[in-house]
């Protein structure tokens, strides 16, 4: 029971994620995920308001979106209400077609204390004499694909937090991978998973959003020489154990990467158990040559 | 019993004096064949297209590994590790030579290993080629590499993964180890920069 609800609860974070992809008619973020710290806003507009060409565009800056700056656009008023020093609207006034379609740009930082959130960042749009507003927020419980006007949504990773998730008898961390140099096809992820039950589980497979494939490897290194097996029966989880694929080791192998996996970015992923079932995930990227998760402080130093 | 052994001694003069003949002819033991026999003639392409041989070495203390693109691990880190190790020597690095050299031309041809390679220190040259002068390489430096293709998984290679370093006459000096601490593997090149041709 407790499993079904916890997999269900995984089931709902994947599908928010997967909301906060680009809609076709909606205005949307160009990219929905980030990560505390430096973040460029690009507002996506693909239509006007019922045909009519869209003439004004406002963004509702949320407060954890700080020292933001717009992006003048040629023959676009550029409109900034602030108050102190503080953001709070940007305006752009021109003219876009209805057919045609358009990117507004903020760019700032969003604030630590937005870590693990979601922050919609409301948007207004004004064809004339008509006004759309994009500023509907699910409830929570709330599809929201039921909403008829969403605010777009920007998910902000949690840096700091060690992004356990819990699946029944398992509690899976320290979901992690390496940046990948230009060109590469593959790369390596890193998991932690304890199993507190009393039954033995066992890691089978998964996905990761910019891969075509996942498997899971075994590398080892013997004599100097670099060897490397898929794991056909996947990875024993026995109850009481915690059992750490990383570098060097058992790995999951990322395949056919659509795109290189980038330093500091976060890449939603699933794992799948033969008891346990799929478990959404998020990898953080760090740096090509780390040999530790992110935010797992390493002894000695790093350069 | 005594005859048995009168015998036995015969015999064990007989091989002392022919031993100490053989050294007399053919000069004291061949010293390990190990490390002189690491190194020797290749002929492959970098990244940017050009022809780069053993020739071209001559002179230039360089550092030479393995691998392929196609390896989510020890490549990329190996890279990583030498990129660190490069920007640490600074202007001193630019003597020094380092070879990737790939097992899989196949996949890794010359403009595969050049988009690969951008995110690594400039100096480091990738070699690729025809699969003999690939086979050349391995031999000269005594490495190994053995691809795996499973019917329903990708081609990967079991590799040789130690760096292994060659002083400005071709001469093989010592490897670098992954394991090893960074201070030790920039004290191995400092040295290696640090010796005569």
């Amino acid at each position: 029971m407790n499993t079904m609800v916890l997999r269900a609860a995984a089931l709902a974070a994947g599908a928010l994620l997967a909301v906060a992809g680009p809609a076709a008619a909606h205005v949307s973020l160009e990219k929905a995920e980030a990560v505390p710290g430096a973040y460029m806003a690009v507002f996506n507009v693909g239509h006007g308001c019922d045909g009519k060409p869209t003439t004004r565009l406002t963004v509702l800056v949320p407060a954890a979106f700080k020292s933001v700056r717009p992006m003048p656009k040629a023959g676009w008023t550029l409109d900034i209400k602030k108050s102190g020093s503080t953001v709070q609207e940007v305006s752009w006034t021109g003219s876009l077609e209805d057919a045609h379609f358009d990117q507004f740009v903020l760019r700032g930082q969003i604030a630590p204390e937005a870590a693990g959130k979601a922050v919609p960042m409301p948007v207004i749009q004004e064809c004339g004499s008509e006004r759309l507003a994009w500023d509907e927020v699910a409830a929570p419980g709330q599809d929201p694909h039921a909403l008829k006007a969403p605010a777009p949504v920007l998910r902000v990773a949690g840096v700091q937090a060690p992004d356990a998730v819990k699946a029944g008898d398992l509690t899976v961390s320290a979901t992690w991978a390496r940046a990948t140099p230009g060109g590469a096809k593959v790369g390596g992820g890193y998991v932690t998973i304890r199993n507190t039950g009393t039954v033995e589980d066992r890691l089978i497979g998964g996905t990761l959003a910019k891969a075509g494939k996942l498997e899971i490897h075994d590398m080892a290194v013997k004599d100097g020489v670099m060897t490397m097996r898929p794991l056909a029966e996947g990875v024993a989880i026995a109850p009481g154990e915690t059992v750490v694929l990383g570098p060097g080791g058992k790995h999951l192998m990322f395949m056919e990467l659509k795109e290189g996996l980038k330093d500091g970015e976060t890449v939603a992923g699933t794992l799948v158990f033969q008891k346990a079932g799929t478990v959404a995930v998020q990898f953080r990227v760090t740096g090509i040559g780390a040999r530790e998760a992110p935010g797992a402080m390493p002894a000695g130093h790093k350069h | 019993m005594s005859f048995v052994r009168k015998i036995l001694w015969g015999l064990a003069a007989i091989a002392v004096a022919g031993f100490t003949l053989l050294l007399l002819f053919r000069g004291p033991l061949a010293p390990p064949t190990t490390l002189s026999s690491i190194g020797g003639p290749f002929r492959l392409t970098t990244q940017d297209g050009r022809v780069l041989s053993d020739a071209d070495m001559k002179g230039r203390p360089f550092a030479v590994f393995f691998g392929y693109t196609f390896c989510p691990d020890v490549c990329p880190t190996t890279l990583w590790q030498l990129s660190e190790d490069l920007k640490a020597l600074g202007k001193d690095g630019d003597r020094l030579g380092i070879l990737f050299v790939t097992v899989d031309p196949e996949r890794d041809t010359a403009e595969q290993l050049k988009t690969y390679l951008s995110a690594f220190d400039p100096r480091i040259t990738g070699l690729t080629g025809e699969r003999a002068a690939i086979d050349q390489a391995v031999r000269a430096y005594r490495v190994f590499y053995k691809k795996n293709a499973p019917p329903d998984g990708p081609v990967t290679f079991d590799h040789t993964a130690v760096v292994m370093l060659m002083d400005a006459g071709g001469r093989f000096v010592g490897t670098l180890d992954p394991e090893e601490s960074r201070e030790v593997q920039l004290k191995k090149l400092k040295n290696l920069l640090a010796r005569g041709p």
